[in-house]
Protein backbone atom coordinates (compact mmCIF):
# COMPACT_ATOMS: atom_id res chain seq x y z
CA UNK A 1 0.00 0.00 0.00
CA UNK A 2 1.65 3.29 -0.97
CA UNK A 3 1.11 6.46 0.93
CA UNK A 4 -1.38 8.33 -1.39
CA UNK A 5 -3.95 5.66 -0.66
CA UNK A 6 -2.90 5.40 3.05
CA UNK A 7 -3.78 9.10 3.31
CA UNK A 8 -6.88 8.46 1.36
CA UNK A 9 -8.13 5.79 3.70
CA UNK A 10 -7.20 8.32 6.71
CA UNK A 11 -9.05 10.99 4.93
CA UNK A 12 -12.15 9.13 3.87
CA UNK A 13 -12.21 7.79 8.08
CA UNK A 14 -12.33 11.52 8.29
CA UNK A 15 -15.26 11.95 6.13
CA UNK A 16 -16.64 9.08 7.31
CA UNK A 17 -17.32 7.80 4.69
CA UNK A 18 -14.91 4.75 4.68
CA UNK A 19 -16.81 1.71 3.14
CA UNK A 20 -16.25 -1.81 4.36
CA UNK A 21 -13.32 -2.65 2.33
CA UNK A 22 -12.09 0.51 3.40
CA UNK A 23 -12.14 -0.36 7.16
CA UNK A 24 -10.97 -3.82 6.37
CA UNK A 25 -7.84 -2.11 4.29
CA UNK A 26 -6.99 0.57 7.14
CA UNK A 27 -7.06 -2.08 9.61
CA UNK A 28 -4.41 -4.62 7.66
CA UNK A 29 -1.90 -1.30 7.51
CA UNK A 30 -2.36 -0.85 11.11
CA UNK A 31 -1.96 -4.26 11.72
CA UNK A 32 1.86 -3.68 10.38
CA UNK A 33 2.16 -0.25 11.06
CA UNK A 34 0.22 1.04 14.28
CA UNK A 35 1.04 4.74 13.44
CA UNK A 36 -1.52 4.46 11.31
CA UNK A 37 -4.09 5.03 14.30
CA UNK A 38 -1.95 7.41 15.60
CA UNK A 39 -1.88 9.60 12.17
CA UNK A 40 -5.89 9.33 12.02
CA UNK A 41 -6.09 10.34 15.54
CA UNK A 42 -4.08 13.48 15.23
CA UNK A 43 -6.06 14.37 11.64
CA UNK A 44 -9.56 14.11 13.48
CA UNK A 45 -8.24 16.23 16.38
CA UNK A 46 -6.76 18.63 13.88
CA UNK A 47 -10.03 18.80 11.13
CA UNK A 48 -11.86 19.15 14.38
CA UNK A 49 -9.92 22.31 15.38
CA UNK A 50 -10.36 23.64 11.97
CA UNK A 51 -13.80 22.91 11.32
CA UNK A 52 -14.79 25.10 14.37
CA UNK A 53 -12.24 27.67 13.28
CA UNK A 54 -13.75 27.90 9.95
CA UNK A 55 -17.26 28.08 11.54
CA UNK A 56 -16.37 31.26 13.11
CA UNK A 57 -15.58 31.67 9.27
CA UNK A 58 -18.94 31.13 8.05
CA UNK A 59 -20.51 32.72 10.81
CA UNK A 60 -19.07 35.96 9.85
CA UNK A 61 -19.95 35.70 6.02
CA UNK A 62 -23.72 34.93 7.36
CA UNK A 63 -24.08 38.66 8.64
CA UNK A 64 -23.04 39.51 5.39
CA UNK A 65 -25.99 41.06 3.29
CA UNK A 66 -26.24 40.97 -0.03
CA UNK A 67 -24.93 44.26 -1.27
CA UNK A 68 -28.04 45.14 -2.95
CA UNK A 69 -29.49 45.87 0.55
CA UNK A 70 -26.28 47.36 1.94
CA UNK A 71 -23.38 49.10 0.10
CA UNK A 72 -20.35 47.00 0.24
CA UNK A 73 -17.92 49.92 0.86
CA UNK A 74 -19.77 51.40 4.07
CA UNK A 75 -16.69 50.29 6.47
CA UNK A 76 -16.55 52.51 9.37
CA UNK A 77 -13.00 53.04 10.14
CA UNK A 78 -12.05 52.48 14.22
CA UNK A 79 -11.88 56.42 14.75
CA UNK A 80 -14.78 57.30 12.57
CA UNK A 81 -16.64 57.74 15.77
CA UNK A 82 -14.20 60.35 17.70
CA UNK A 83 -14.34 61.76 13.89
CA UNK A 84 -18.00 62.42 14.19
CA UNK A 85 -17.92 63.69 18.12
CA UNK A 86 -15.10 66.23 16.82
CA UNK A 87 -17.64 67.10 13.60
CA UNK A 88 -20.34 67.45 16.17
CA UNK A 89 -18.37 68.93 18.69
CA UNK A 90 -17.13 71.61 16.07
CA UNK A 91 -21.01 72.38 14.78
CA UNK A 92 -21.89 72.16 17.98
CA UNK A 93 -19.03 75.21 19.15
CA UNK A 94 -20.20 77.09 16.26
CA UNK A 95 -24.05 77.37 17.09
CA UNK A 96 -23.64 78.00 20.95
CA UNK A 97 -20.94 80.67 20.53
CA UNK A 98 -23.09 82.99 17.69
CA UNK A 99 -26.10 83.47 19.19
CA UNK A 100 -26.27 86.47 17.20
CA UNK A 101 -26.23 84.75 14.01
CA UNK A 102 -26.34 80.69 13.52
CA UNK A 103 -28.43 80.91 17.06
CA UNK A 104 -31.37 82.67 15.11
CA UNK A 105 -31.66 80.96 12.24
CA UNK A 106 -32.02 78.03 13.97
CA UNK A 107 -35.10 79.03 16.03
CA UNK A 108 -36.71 80.00 12.65
CA UNK A 109 -39.35 77.16 11.58
CA UNK A 110 -38.05 74.60 9.50
CA UNK A 111 -38.59 74.95 5.68
CA UNK A 112 -40.40 72.11 4.80
CA UNK A 113 -41.16 68.48 6.68
CA UNK A 114 -37.80 66.12 7.25
CA UNK A 115 -38.28 63.29 5.22
CA UNK A 116 -34.75 61.37 5.04
CA UNK A 117 -34.17 58.38 6.73
CA UNK A 118 -33.73 58.23 10.39
CA UNK A 119 -30.17 59.79 11.62
CA UNK A 120 -29.91 62.31 8.54
CA UNK A 121 -32.09 65.59 8.15
CA UNK A 122 -32.42 67.08 4.97
CA UNK A 123 -30.28 69.49 3.59
CA UNK A 124 -31.32 73.06 3.91
CA UNK A 125 -28.56 76.31 3.54
CA UNK A 126 -30.42 77.84 6.45
CA UNK A 127 -29.15 75.60 8.86
CA UNK A 128 -26.18 74.47 7.08
CA UNK A 129 -23.51 77.50 5.87
CA UNK A 130 -21.28 76.51 3.06
CA UNK A 131 -17.70 75.31 3.76
CA UNK A 132 -15.22 78.29 4.03
CA UNK A 133 -12.08 77.25 2.65
CA UNK A 134 -10.13 79.41 4.76
CA UNK A 135 -11.30 77.53 7.94
CA UNK A 136 -10.92 74.21 6.18
CA UNK A 137 -7.70 72.30 8.09
CA UNK A 138 -7.68 69.23 7.21
CA UNK A 139 -9.61 66.65 4.54
CA UNK A 140 -10.31 62.84 5.57
CA UNK A 141 -10.98 60.21 3.34
CA UNK A 142 -14.28 60.20 1.99
CA UNK A 143 -17.01 57.34 3.22
CA UNK A 144 -19.17 55.44 0.94
CA UNK A 145 -22.36 55.59 2.68
CA UNK A 146 -25.20 54.22 0.10
CA UNK A 147 -26.25 54.14 -3.09
CA UNK A 148 -29.34 54.48 -5.54
CA UNK A 149 -30.32 54.12 -8.85
CA UNK A 150 -29.53 57.52 -11.02
CA UNK A 151 -32.82 59.44 -12.49
CA UNK A 152 -33.15 58.47 -16.37
CA UNK A 153 -30.21 55.87 -16.51
CA UNK A 154 -28.99 52.45 -15.73
CA UNK A 155 -26.37 53.72 -13.21
CA UNK A 156 -25.92 54.36 -9.89
CA UNK A 157 -25.52 57.10 -7.98
CA UNK A 158 -22.44 56.88 -5.05
CA UNK A 159 -23.64 58.97 -2.17
CA UNK A 160 -20.69 60.06 -0.07
CA UNK A 161 -19.85 61.35 2.82
CA UNK A 162 -16.99 63.86 2.78
CA UNK A 163 -15.18 64.76 5.60
CA UNK A 164 -13.48 68.10 6.53
CA UNK A 165 -11.53 69.43 9.47
CA UNK A 166 -12.28 72.86 9.93
CA UNK A 167 -10.88 74.91 12.57
CA UNK A 168 -11.90 78.69 13.88
CA UNK A 169 -11.17 80.79 16.46
CA UNK A 170 -13.63 80.43 19.79
CA UNK A 171 -13.34 82.41 23.39
CA UNK A 172 -15.62 80.20 24.81
CA UNK A 173 -16.62 76.20 24.43
CA UNK A 174 -19.46 74.56 26.10
CA UNK A 175 -20.14 70.96 26.97
CA UNK A 176 -22.78 69.44 26.66
CA UNK A 177 -24.36 67.03 30.07
CA UNK A 178 -27.11 66.83 32.12
CA UNK A 179 -28.13 68.44 35.45
CA UNK A 180 -29.50 66.82 38.34
CA UNK A 181 -33.15 67.04 36.77
CA UNK A 182 -32.15 65.42 33.61
CA UNK A 183 -32.33 67.96 31.52
CA UNK A 184 -29.80 69.18 28.66
CA UNK A 185 -27.23 71.54 29.86
CA UNK A 186 -24.28 73.43 28.58
CA UNK A 187 -21.08 73.79 31.05
CA UNK A 188 -18.81 75.89 30.27
CA UNK A 189 -15.05 74.56 29.32
CA UNK A 190 -11.75 76.17 30.30
CA UNK A 191 -9.75 76.71 27.34
CA UNK A 192 -6.60 76.95 29.18
CA UNK A 193 -6.78 73.21 30.13
CA UNK A 194 -7.18 71.70 27.08
CA UNK A 195 -5.28 69.79 25.42
CA UNK A 196 -3.55 70.82 21.89
CA UNK A 197 -3.85 68.94 18.50
CA UNK A 198 0.25 69.76 17.35
CA UNK A 199 -0.55 67.27 14.53
CA UNK A 200 -3.12 69.58 13.30
CA UNK B 1 -25.30 45.79 -15.55
CA UNK B 2 -26.71 46.01 -12.15
CA UNK B 3 -29.64 44.07 -11.62
CA UNK B 4 -32.74 46.58 -11.91
CA UNK B 5 -35.68 43.99 -11.25
CA UNK B 6 -37.01 43.54 -7.50
CA UNK B 7 -37.29 39.59 -9.18
CA UNK B 8 -33.21 40.03 -9.82
CA UNK B 9 -32.38 41.79 -6.71
CA UNK B 10 -34.71 38.92 -4.66
CA UNK B 11 -32.52 36.21 -6.71
CA UNK B 12 -28.99 37.58 -6.23
CA UNK B 13 -30.32 37.85 -2.66
CA UNK B 14 -31.34 33.98 -2.56
CA UNK B 15 -27.88 33.28 -4.27
CA UNK B 16 -26.01 35.26 -1.90
CA UNK B 17 -27.64 33.86 1.52
CA UNK B 18 -27.37 30.48 -0.09
CA UNK B 19 -23.42 30.87 -0.74
CA UNK B 20 -22.25 33.27 0.94
CA UNK B 21 -20.44 30.82 3.50
CA UNK B 22 -18.47 28.63 1.08
CA UNK B 23 -16.81 31.45 -0.60
CA UNK B 24 -15.84 33.16 2.66
CA UNK B 25 -13.91 29.53 2.75
CA UNK B 26 -12.60 30.54 -1.39
CA UNK B 27 -12.00 33.85 0.41
CA UNK B 28 -9.90 32.75 3.12
CA UNK B 29 -7.95 30.30 0.88
CA UNK B 30 -6.76 33.02 -1.55
CA UNK B 31 -6.68 36.48 0.20
CA UNK B 32 -3.64 38.05 0.74
CA UNK B 33 -2.18 38.22 4.19
CA UNK B 34 -3.86 40.91 6.11
CA UNK B 35 -6.94 41.67 4.10
CA UNK B 36 -10.22 41.89 5.44
CA UNK B 37 -12.36 39.38 4.62
CA UNK B 38 -15.37 41.46 5.37
CA UNK B 39 -14.05 43.58 2.73
CA UNK B 40 -13.62 41.02 0.81
CA UNK B 41 -16.96 39.51 1.01
CA UNK B 42 -18.87 42.78 0.43
CA UNK B 43 -16.91 43.19 -2.98
CA UNK B 44 -17.79 40.25 -3.68
CA UNK B 45 -21.32 40.50 -3.29
CA UNK B 46 -21.72 43.75 -4.74
CA UNK B 47 -20.05 42.20 -8.12
CA UNK B 48 -22.61 39.31 -7.54
CA UNK B 49 -25.51 41.70 -7.57
CA UNK B 50 -24.18 43.74 -10.62
CA UNK B 51 -23.49 41.39 -12.67
CA UNK B 52 -25.49 37.98 -12.14
CA UNK B 53 -27.18 39.20 -15.54
CA UNK B 54 -24.29 38.15 -17.32
CA UNK B 55 -24.13 34.59 -16.15
CA UNK B 56 -25.36 32.89 -19.02
CA UNK B 57 -25.11 29.41 -17.64
CA UNK B 58 -26.96 28.95 -14.32
CA UNK B 59 -25.33 25.33 -14.13
CA UNK B 60 -22.26 26.98 -14.37
CA UNK B 61 -23.22 29.30 -11.17
CA UNK B 62 -20.79 27.83 -8.39
CA UNK B 63 -17.54 27.80 -10.66
CA UNK B 64 -19.23 32.02 -11.65
CA UNK B 65 -19.26 32.65 -8.28
CA UNK B 66 -15.89 31.04 -6.87
CA UNK B 67 -14.03 32.75 -10.22
CA UNK B 68 -15.30 36.62 -8.82
CA UNK B 69 -14.48 35.86 -5.13
CA UNK B 70 -11.00 34.29 -6.52
CA UNK B 71 -10.30 37.42 -8.54
CA UNK B 72 -11.69 39.75 -5.66
CA UNK B 73 -8.92 38.19 -3.40
CA UNK B 74 -6.12 38.34 -6.04
CA UNK B 75 -7.34 41.93 -6.92
CA UNK B 76 -6.85 42.60 -2.98
CA UNK B 77 -3.63 40.94 -3.46
CA UNK B 78 -2.26 43.26 -6.38
CA UNK B 79 -3.58 46.60 -4.00
CA UNK B 80 -1.52 44.88 -1.30
CA UNK B 81 1.44 44.38 -3.33
CA UNK B 82 1.25 47.78 -4.85
CA UNK B 83 1.33 49.26 -1.02
CA UNK B 84 3.65 50.06 0.81
CA UNK B 85 5.10 47.69 3.42
CA UNK B 86 3.56 48.26 6.71
CA UNK B 87 4.92 45.86 8.88
CA UNK B 88 7.93 46.11 11.27
CA UNK B 89 7.80 42.84 12.95
CA UNK B 90 11.37 40.63 12.41
CA UNK B 91 10.67 38.36 9.20
CA UNK B 92 11.08 35.02 10.81
CA UNK B 93 8.21 35.90 13.34
CA UNK B 94 6.53 37.86 10.44
CA UNK B 95 3.99 35.18 9.12
CA UNK B 96 2.56 33.68 12.13
CA UNK B 97 2.19 36.92 14.10
CA UNK B 98 0.41 38.78 10.78
CA UNK B 99 -1.89 35.51 10.93
CA UNK B 100 -2.70 35.59 14.16
CA UNK B 101 -3.10 38.84 14.40
CA UNK B 102 -5.34 38.93 11.50
CA UNK B 103 -7.45 36.27 12.77
CA UNK B 104 -8.09 37.98 16.21
CA UNK B 105 -11.58 39.20 14.99
CA UNK B 106 -12.89 35.63 14.56
CA UNK B 107 -12.83 35.29 18.52
CA UNK B 108 -11.18 31.64 18.17
CA UNK B 109 -10.49 29.30 21.00
CA UNK B 110 -6.06 28.94 20.83
CA UNK B 111 -6.14 25.42 19.68
CA UNK B 112 -8.64 26.29 15.99
CA UNK B 113 -6.37 29.55 15.82
CA UNK B 114 -3.21 27.54 15.39
CA UNK B 115 -4.79 25.11 13.08
CA UNK B 116 -5.84 27.75 10.95
CA UNK B 117 -3.04 29.27 11.04
CA UNK B 118 -0.57 25.97 10.16
CA UNK B 119 -4.11 25.79 7.42
CA UNK B 120 -3.43 29.05 5.89
CA UNK B 121 0.05 28.08 5.41
CA UNK B 122 -0.78 24.76 3.09
CA UNK B 123 -0.73 26.15 -1.00
CA UNK B 124 -4.41 27.06 -1.93
CA UNK B 125 -4.80 24.45 -4.18
CA UNK B 126 -5.08 22.00 -0.93
CA UNK B 127 -6.22 24.04 1.30
CA UNK B 128 -9.25 25.54 -0.99
CA UNK B 129 -10.81 22.23 -0.96
CA UNK B 130 -10.04 21.42 2.20
CA UNK B 131 -11.79 24.38 3.82
CA UNK B 132 -15.15 23.48 1.41
CA UNK B 133 -14.58 20.22 3.16
CA UNK B 134 -14.59 21.41 6.14
CA UNK B 135 -16.33 24.51 6.36
CA UNK B 136 -19.95 23.51 5.18
CA UNK B 137 -18.91 19.65 4.47
CA UNK B 138 -19.60 20.16 1.15
CA UNK B 139 -19.84 17.40 -1.17
CA UNK B 140 -16.79 16.39 -3.34
CA UNK B 141 -19.45 16.45 -6.05
CA UNK B 142 -19.92 20.23 -5.03
CA UNK B 143 -16.28 21.06 -4.62
CA UNK B 144 -15.72 19.74 -7.92
CA UNK B 145 -17.81 21.36 -9.76
CA UNK B 146 -17.05 25.01 -7.99
CA UNK B 147 -12.84 24.28 -8.68
CA UNK B 148 -13.73 22.90 -11.99
CA UNK B 149 -11.81 19.43 -11.20
CA UNK B 150 -12.82 16.40 -11.18
CA UNK B 151 -14.17 14.52 -7.79
CA UNK B 152 -10.76 12.07 -7.71
CA UNK B 153 -8.32 14.66 -8.01
CA UNK B 154 -10.45 16.93 -5.01
CA UNK B 155 -10.15 13.77 -2.60
CA UNK B 156 -6.37 13.41 -3.28
CA UNK B 157 -6.01 17.15 -2.81
CA UNK B 158 -8.02 16.95 0.78
CA UNK B 159 -6.27 13.87 1.72
CA UNK B 160 -3.11 15.71 1.16
CA UNK B 161 -3.60 18.55 2.88
CA UNK B 162 -4.81 16.73 5.95
CA UNK B 163 -1.03 15.02 5.54
CA UNK B 164 0.45 18.50 5.17
CA UNK B 165 -1.45 19.81 8.02
CA UNK B 166 -0.93 16.19 10.07
CA UNK B 167 3.25 17.50 9.62
CA UNK B 168 3.09 20.71 9.87
CA UNK B 169 1.15 20.29 13.40
CA UNK B 170 4.09 17.66 14.32
CA UNK B 171 6.90 20.62 13.13
CA UNK B 172 4.98 22.30 15.44
CA UNK B 173 4.97 20.46 18.64
CA UNK B 174 8.22 19.51 18.08
CA UNK B 175 9.68 22.89 18.69
CA UNK B 176 7.01 24.21 21.30
CA UNK B 177 10.10 25.08 23.42
CA UNK B 178 10.86 28.42 21.73
CA UNK B 179 10.15 31.64 22.83
CA UNK B 180 6.40 33.21 23.00
CA UNK B 181 5.54 35.39 19.54
CA UNK B 182 4.87 39.36 20.70
CA UNK B 183 1.56 38.34 20.16
CA UNK B 184 0.75 35.75 22.43
CA UNK B 185 1.18 32.89 19.92
CA UNK B 186 3.52 30.19 19.48
CA UNK B 187 5.99 29.56 16.74
CA UNK B 188 4.92 27.36 13.86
Amino acid sequence: MNDEEREGLISRAIDGSCGAADWERLEMLAAADPAVWRDLGRSLCLDSALRRALRAVGARAEREPCASRRPSLLRLAPWAGWAAALLLGIAWAGVTLEPGSRGQELDAPPVAPDTSPPGLVTVDSSTFPAIDPARVVGVLPSMVVGFRPAAGTSDLEVIVLRRFLEAGPESELRMLVEDEHGRPSAVPLGLAGLPLSESL
Amino acid sequence: MAPRSSFEEERAGEIWRTHRRWLSAVLLAHRPRGADLDDLLQEVALIVTRRLGDLREPERLMPWLRAIAVNVARGAARRAAAAPAQSTAPEELDGLAAAASDLERLELQEEARHVLCLALALAPEYREPLFLRCLDGMSQRDIAEALGLPETTVETRIARARKALREAAERRLSRAGEPRLPSGERSV
